[in-house]
């Protein structure tokens, strides 16, 4: 990687404040969220340790991140389900938190969530129908036909004839589950959709068809979505712009392609090199050594950066300071004491 | 495999399946009508004393015999279903009015509640059974209703403990998060995801409490409890067979063959039910 990138540190008032290019105001502004949960009289589990991202109208924000990062706990915060322990979240321009119960319900209809497990999404004992056009009766639009109408346009939107309205969810497959609850999604005319690991539970060539669907429905409907996934070959296809989060923090922030092709942070190369490659062992480029170890479990929370335990060029700096996040190029950014440098510092 | 092979050799366990949902609700239907009409069926009064024919066995003008004070022991099975059923529907009603709404409000609302809720129905479950009915029915009185009360009291908790269980379960169910970011309401969670799921264990259970209160009632009724003689219950009428069983053990074959097939009738309709309520047992 011979590019030469130009680090500028982000001035600390406005730090964590990662915008994408576009001027308008975000459709999602997460400022310095903490989720922490008490375990116990003493423990504290800190799920989420200070994240801040905007999503804006249309785009796709993926976050990709290794089991126990606490991409779920984001997701769920998106879709008010938890509250943040500290940090706002403005869903347009408004803090969910802060609503009524009546407003709250209302309000939160516009962001919705498809889950990993698409089995357990589904209430066993309603048929498809059902289930797909509940939404809707909840929020009581029109009449009781009507509302039969619109979940059958949206089950036809995801490739779902008439013939399914009638089935019960254990006699789907596990895709054309996860498309009745794309459906029900769908209803709502979601403002954003969060994508929580939604096809990691799928078999490879369903998870295709399903990302596809995702896509196509994004430019048929103008959706905008948070795409969550450890995958990264998931994230990278379908995403604009790709957040790396390690142990409740964001790493690096970046638009798809320099994320891929210049990778700022250690722990983005360490991905970027563990992804398999399709081409023989014998013609790969020699690799540096994948991680080793495990994610440290996020009661006992280090001080410093969150990735020092297993980076490869950590010193005495990332044990005693949280990185500032700085910036690459225009919205490539990255909390890393020595991004841009890593190779030259190690040769040292 | 086809799916016709499959359904084909599925069939023989379905149909035994269904035979015994249909010979038990048959069951059970005949004795809801005799219960209706026991005045115009029964040969015999149940309390008219034949004294030739004391500790009778069964006969032409007897057909089960007749009990130690020469009472029509068929008239008083008849006279006895709807005591019976009253009694043990009773004890089931009010164990499932008490424990349904205590049950599911200790799982949904979780915290002290719960705490607090839970440590009462152990409080409850560690007491013997029959010691915490006939306290109970010290305090409400003697006769049938009262008694079959009591035993609805002690199972409550049962019942309670189990919807309890299954409401903590179904609350932290995937579709419950999907309800609410549909800005579903408490009420209908609770409703229309939570009671549906989390009831179906408690049916079965119901079914086989309705089995275990015909045993209570028995019991109660034997401590002279619960019907109070000449009033005729299968419960009573075991109980005072007993006491003659050296003299006559035959007496006993009438009114526990009647408490047995009952108490089974109730489960295998109660396993039924459960099999035909759950969509996804059926139609695999």
């Amino acid at each position: 990687m011979g590019m030469v990138i130009e680090i500028t540190p982000l001035q600390s008032s406005t730090a964590g404040r990662l915008q994408g290019q576009t001027d308008r105001s975000p459709l999602i502004a997460v400022e310095d969220l903490h989720v922490h949960f008490q375990l116990g009289r003493h423990d504290v589990l800190r799920a989420v340790n200070g994240v801040s991202f905007d999503v804006n109208a249309g785009e796709v924000f993926g976050i990709i991140g290794e089991s126990g990062s606490g991409k779920s706990t984001v997701a769920r915060v998106l879709v008010g389900l938890l509250n943040p322990t500290e940090g706002t979240v403005l869903h347009d321009g408004v803090v969910l938190a802060k609503l009524r119960s009546r407003e709250f319900r209302s309000v939160r209809r516009g962001y919705q969530i498809v889950f990993q497990d698409p089995e357990g999404a589904l209430n066993p004992r309603m048929t498809v129908l059902q289930s797909v056009r509940e939404p809707l009766d909840i929020a009581g639009v029109g009449s009781s036909q009507d509302r039969n109408q619109a979940a059958m346009t949206c089950l036809e939107q995801v490739g779902l004839g008439s013939d399914f309205a009638g089935r019960y969810p254990h006699q789907l497959s596990g895709g054309q589950k996860q498309r009745v609850n794309i459906a029900r999604v769908l209803t709502m005319q979601p403002k954003l959709v969060v994508c929580d690991e939604a096809v990691a539970a799928l078999d490879v060539s369903i998870q295709a068809e399903i990302i596809n669907l995702f896509s196509e429905l994004k430019y048929r409907l103008g959706l905008t979505y948070v795409f969550i996934s450890h995958d990264l070959n998931v994230v990278a296809h379908i995403s604009d712009r790709v957040a790396v989060m390690y142990l409740g923090r964001l790493v690096e922030v970046s638009p798809v392609e320099q994320l891929l092709a210049s990778p700022m942070h250690p722990y983005t190369q360490a991905l970027l090199r563990s992804r398999p490659s399709p081409v023989p062992a014998s013609l790969r480029e020699k690799r540096q050594p994948a991680l080793t170890g495990e994610i440290p479990n996020a009661i006992s929370y280090p001080d410093g950066c969150a990735f020092q335990s297993r980076c490869p060029q950590a010193t005495a700096l990332c044990a005693a300071e949280v990185p500032v996040w700085r910036s690459a190029e225009s919205g490539h950014w990255v909390a890393c004491h020595f991004a841009g440098q890593n190779q030259k510092t190690q040769s040292k | 495999m086809t799916a016709q092979a499959h359904r084909a050799r599925l069939s023989p366990h379905i149909s035994i399946r269904h035979f015994g949902f249909y010979i038990s609700a048959a069951y059970l239907l005949i004795l809801v009508v005799v219960s209706a009409i026991a005045p115009w069926i029964a040969p015999y009064s149940p309390t008219q004393q034949d004294y030739a024919a004391l500790l009778a066995p069964p006969s032409g003008s007897h057909l089960l015999g007749a009990d130690d004070l020469g009472r029509d022991v068929f008239s008083r099975l008849i006279y006895g279903a709807p005591l019976t059923l009253f009694g043990s529907l009773l004890a089931v009603l009010v164990a499932c009015v008490i424990g349904l709404p205590v049950g599911l409000i200790a799982g949904f609302s979780g915290g002290w509640i719960d705490i607090v809720v839970s440590r009462v129905i152990d409080t409850m479950l560690s007491f013997p059974a029959i010691v915490l009915a006939i306290g109970v029915t010290g305090a409400l009185g003697v006769g049938l209703t009262n008694s079959m009360i009591a035993i609805g009291l002690v199972f409550s908790p049962t019942i309670a403990r189990l919807m309890r269980g299954q409401t903590l379960i179904c609350r932290s169910a995937l579709y419950v998060d999907a309800g609410r970011c549909f800005g579903a309401s408490t009420t209908r969670l609770l409703f229309r995801h939570i009671l549906p799921n989390a009831v179906q264990p408690v049916i079965v259970q119901v079914t086989l409490l309705l089995a275990t209160a015909l045993l209570a009632e028995a019991s109660l009724s034997f401590l002279g409890l619960g019907v109070q003689p000449p009033q005729p219950s299968w419960g009573a009428m075991l109980a005072r067979a007993y006491q003659y069983m050296e003299i006559e053990p035959s007496q006993m074959y009438a009114p526990g063959l009647a408490i047995l097939l009952t108490a089974l009738a109730f489960n295998t309709l109660g396993e039924n039910l459960r099999v035909r309520l759950d969509p996804t047992l059926k139609n695999r």
